[in-house]
């Protein structure tokens, strides 16, 4: 498969919106993306740990050494309001960008 | 900004985040491991390669890179100073000395110049005022009045709170013992002006404080209360003794108040409590315009300009002064000024001299130690050329080792800053108590402002220092440099003579300054007073008339009862001799017009004179002076036999010189009448520690009138031993307040006024400037020993630093030193 880059604020989206749902540490996050995508979307760990880091800094996920069921120590993130708040913003604009594109490609 | 803050606080933070993300990071491999088919290890093994670069990626979101060079350059810097100690700390002591002065003397300066008056409120609103008066062309400035001319001031003007008020020392008598206290005598407004409301009890009322009325209510300061009264109890009942007089204490000021000048009060009384003279029926010191001795300070209203208070008072001092019949100097005016009295127009006080000349030595120090320090850098840049070199060769750039100098230079200074701000403190303690002791100060001598000012010097000294390395690595050479290692470069050595020259010349500045005060020093420590201080003690009774004041008519009584316990306590033990005299030893004179007989011209002395004093023969034993030649008054010097007077040696050397006054006429109070010289004594002083000669005479009081018959004495003077002293004391106390009923006594042992003196003697004299030898005792910037001295010390000096040096370089073998080229 060919390696596309993901602009980074799409991968912010995605990410919170896997935390929206339920609480996950990292390999958990990319195995759901990769999953879900149908194995489209596949982050490699040079982009998310940075990308995670950066939304922890910017106040949107919050994360807390845990537990996995196999008693093996993990971090978990979770999602903020503030990232909740971010999230619904940029579902609106990605919402919107999609909408402008499928307009422009549309079959003549 | 949110995210600013996270990422500071990361950075702090980064090892232990690294660690946690190597530890994450683990755990997702292993996790891949666990999913992945055999088939994808291959795969597997190549992204634990990925583990580096993806820390490395992760890494970035909290590194804050400028940061990072700046505390690894920190890092190289306490790594050089600690390779390098000597320096280190010659540089950090040196600029702590300077920065320690200066911050010691600007808490000093501060004080003088700056502060209000504690505890008043709105202290810009307050305002001393001041009279100038032109006398012979001269103006002549006062901060000064006389009741009367304050009583029109105040009549003229009553919407304007004023306060008028006297400081002066007092004699605080315990059953135990008596010492000096300060006090303040203030009218009713004073409180209500100054905006002081009193702690405990109440301040004085409009009755209690009439100038006519003796005073019997008094007020403490914290400070007195806590220490000499019942500090917790309420004030009934509680009095205080002052001059043999008890006053009802009826309040207590509050702790921050201390009074409006620079030395602290300890009590406030009224102003009819001061020691008052009746002049004749019906005049008062405080009817008589002759003498000045009220403060005043007013409190105008907002609306009114300084401008025109001054003027509007201006106008009433000249309309009191025609109506009293005063001659009026056309040109006299009143200004108003701070209440700072630092501030004012009046001719510097001592106080104020110490402080401004303590303030150009420091600045001349730090400025020493500044050029030491850039000396020192200098050379140290020199010794690093090799290291300087080969880093510019690995590719450093030049600003990146400036800013590492900056570093280094920035850390010896913060220490230095440290330093000087322990030293600061401890030296600023030590010049208070040592040198300006009359101030109350509070609080330690650093406090914020302190630390403020000198933090910013140390920026601005950092910044010029700075300059060294920046200029010295434009001019770097590099292939130079790695080719000759530590030689330095002819323009270093331009720079670090005029560096040397320039440190050596304001040394010498310093250094002049100092030995003229030494020399100083020297001399009022030489000074003799001309009186056995440590066995003198003297009393002056002052009688009380019915209304209040002090009866100068009852003048014969007080005299002859003076002579009868005189001779009383003379055959008391412990007492060696008891005298008579109109004056304390230390304590004024009188002044009449006194001639040589058959001259016209009076003689003159720069200290003044001839000043008179009238004495009983045993004056001389009981105060210790010094016969140089014929006699003393005896028991035949009465009233009817030939007139005589005594002379000092000044007097004696400039009234006849050349020849012996024994036996010489002089005449007194402009009678031709001849009093023959007698006996000359060695000069004693007549009213402080540190004075100018002055020509002295004395007269017999059986023959000290203008007629040639008996004056009355005023005082009375007592000889014992120290430790007879207490009992000599309490003996005249008791003898006098039976002799004289009903009358003030002023009781002091000369110890007691002339260690006062001499500490004001001493630091009139112990200023430094180039320009001010009119302040120093008796010295002169001609004087040969200065220079000698400080060629001596500069000899010296040179000498000192220069052994090292050459020992280390005999010590050196030809070879080694050949080979090293």
């Amino acid at each position: 498969m060919t390696k596309r880059d993901l602009l980074p604020g799409l991968l912010d989206m995605l990410v919170l919106k896997t935390l929206s749902v339920q609480t996950m540490h990292g390999y958990g996050i990319a195995q759901h993306l990769q999953r879900l995508s149908k194995d489209v979307i596949s982050v490699e760990e040079g982009s998310l740990y940075p990308a995670l880091h950066r939304m922890r800094q910017k106040g949107w996920i919050r994360a807390e050494w845990g537990h996995t069921p196999n008693n093996q120590r993990a971090r978990y993130y979770t999602i903020t309001a503030l990232g909740r708040k971010h999230l619904g913003a940029q579902e609106e604009g990605y919402a919107e960008l999609m909408a402008g594109v499928r307009r422009i490609m549309k079959p003549v | 900004m949110r995210e600013l803050f996270a990422r500071l606080r990361d950075w702090i933070r980064r090892d232990q985040l690294d660690r946690e993300l190597r530890e994450e990071l683990q755990f997702h491999q292993q996790q891949l491991e666990r999913d992945m088919s055999p088939s994808d290890n291959a795969h597997a093994m190549r992204r634990l390669g990925n583990i580096t670069a993806v820390r490395e990626a992760a890494r970035e979101r909290w590194c804050v890179p400028w940061m990072d060079s700046v505390q690894q350059d920190v890092r190289y810097a306490i790594r050089g100073l600690r390779r390098n100690p000597g320096f280190t700390t010659v540089v950090v002591l040196t600029l702590a000395l300077g920065l320690g002065a200066n911050a010691a003397v600007f808490s000093l300066l501060d004080r003088l110049f700056l502060q209000t008056p504690s505890g008043v409120a709105d202290a810009d609103g307050l305002k001393r005022v001041y009279l100038t008066q032109f006398y012979r062309g001269e103006a002549q400035i006062a901060d000064r009045y006389n009741y009367p001319e304050l009583v029109d001031i105040r009549s003229a003007m009553p919407e304007i709170l004023s306060a008028v008020y006297e400081t002066d020392s007092v004699s605080f008598e315990t059953s135990s013992s008596s010492r000096m206290i300060t006090a303040t005598f203030t009218d009713a407004n004073y409180w209500k002006t100054l905006g002081v409301s009193l702690a405990r009890g109440r301040s004085f009322t409009a009755d209690e404080a009439r100038i006519e009325v003796p005073g019997t209510v008094a007020i403490v300061s914290h400070r007195f209360w806590q220490r000499n009264l019942n500090s917790t109890g309420d004030l009934t009942g509680v009095n205080v003794q002052l001059n043999g007089k008890r006053y009802d204490v009826i309040g207590v000021a509050p702790e921050i108040f201390e009074g409006l000048d620079w030395g602290a009060t300890d009590i406030w009384l009224t102003l009819g409590a001061m020691s008052i003279e009746e002049f004749g029926p019906g005049r008062y010191w405080y009817t008589i315009r002759s003498t000045r001795r009220l403060q005043l300070v007013v409190r105008p209203p907002a609306s009114v300009t300084a401008n025109a208070l001054d003027m509007r008072l201006t106008q009433v001092f000249r309309v009191g002064s025609v109506a009293a019949g005063y001659e009026l100097d056309s040109i006299a005016r009143i200004e108003t000024g701070s209440i700072i009295a630092a501030r004012g127009p009046l001719t510097r006080g001592t106080e104020q001299v110490i402080a401004t000349r303590l303030a150009w030595v420091s600045v001349l120090v730090l400025m020493i130690a500044c050029a030491n320090i850039a000396n020192l850098l200098l050379t140290r840049l020199t010794e690093r050329q090799r290291e300087i070199a080969v880093r510019l060769a690995l590719g450093v750039s030049r600003t990146r080792l400036a800013r590492q100098f900056f570093v280094e230079l920035i850390t010896l200074t913060g220490l230095s800053l440290l330093t000087a701000l322990l030293v600061g403190n401890w030296s600023g303690s030590l010049l208070r108590s040592s040198l300006i002791p009359g101030v109350r100060w509070s609080g330690s001598a650093i406090d914020a402002k302190n630390i403020a000012g000198i933090a910013g010097a140390t920026l601005l000294i950092t910044l010029m220092l700075a300059l060294v390395p920046m200029v010295h690595l434009r001019r770097f050479g590099t292939t130079n440099a790695l080719r000759n290692g530590q030689r330095a470069t002819a323009r270093n050595g331009t720079l670090r003579t005029a560096l040397v020259i320039g440190q050596t010349a304001l040394a010498v500045v310093l250094l002049s300054g100092a030995m003229l005060c030494v020399e100083s020093l020297r001399r009022v420590m030489d000074v003799r007073i001309g009186y056995d201080v440590p066995q003198v003690a003297f009393a002056i009774p002052q009688l009380k008339s019915e209304r209040g004041g002090v009866a100068f008519q009852r003048g014969a009584e007080l005299g002859q009862a003076l002579r009868e316990t005189a001779a009383q306590l003379a055959r008391a033990p412990g007492v060696e001799s008891v005298a008579l005299s109109s004056h304390s030893p230390m304590g004024g004179f009188n002044m009449t017009s006194t001639r040589v007989f058959g001259s016209d011209s009076e003689p003159k002395l720069k200290g003044g004179g001839p000043m008179v004093r009238n004495v009983s023969p045993e004056y001389l034993k009981t105060v210790g002076m010094q016969l140089t030649a014929g006699r003393f008054f005896n028991a035949s010097d009465v009233q009817g036999a030939p007139l005589v007077t005594v002379v000092n040696e000044s007097m004696a050397r400039i009234a006849w010189p050349g020849q012996s006054a024994i036996g010489q006429c002089l005449t007194f109070y402009n009678t031709s009448v001849c009093r023959t010289v007698v006996g000359i004594v060695q000069d004693a002083h007549i009213a402080s520690v540190v004075e100018d000669a002055t020509m002295q005479a004395y007269l017999p009081f059986d023959q000290a009138s203008k007629t040639g018959g008996p004056m009355r004495p005023a005082a009375l003077i007592v000889r014992a031993a120290p430790d007879q002293m207490p009992m000599a004391l309490a003996k005249t106390r008791m003898l006098l307040s039976t002799a004289i009923p009903n009358s003030e006594l002023r009781l002091q042992t000369l110890e007691q006024t002339v260690a006062i003196g001499s500490i004001i003697g001493m630091i009139g004299t112990v200023a430094l400037s180039r320009y001010a030898s009119s302040l120093f005792y008796e010295t002169s910037i001609g004087s040969p020993i200065i220079p000698l001295g400080i060629a001596a010390v500069v000899m010296c000096t040179a000498l000192l630093a220069s052994i090292i040096p050459a020992w280390q370089a005999g010590r050196v073998s030809p070879m080694t030193a050949l080979r090293s080229e």
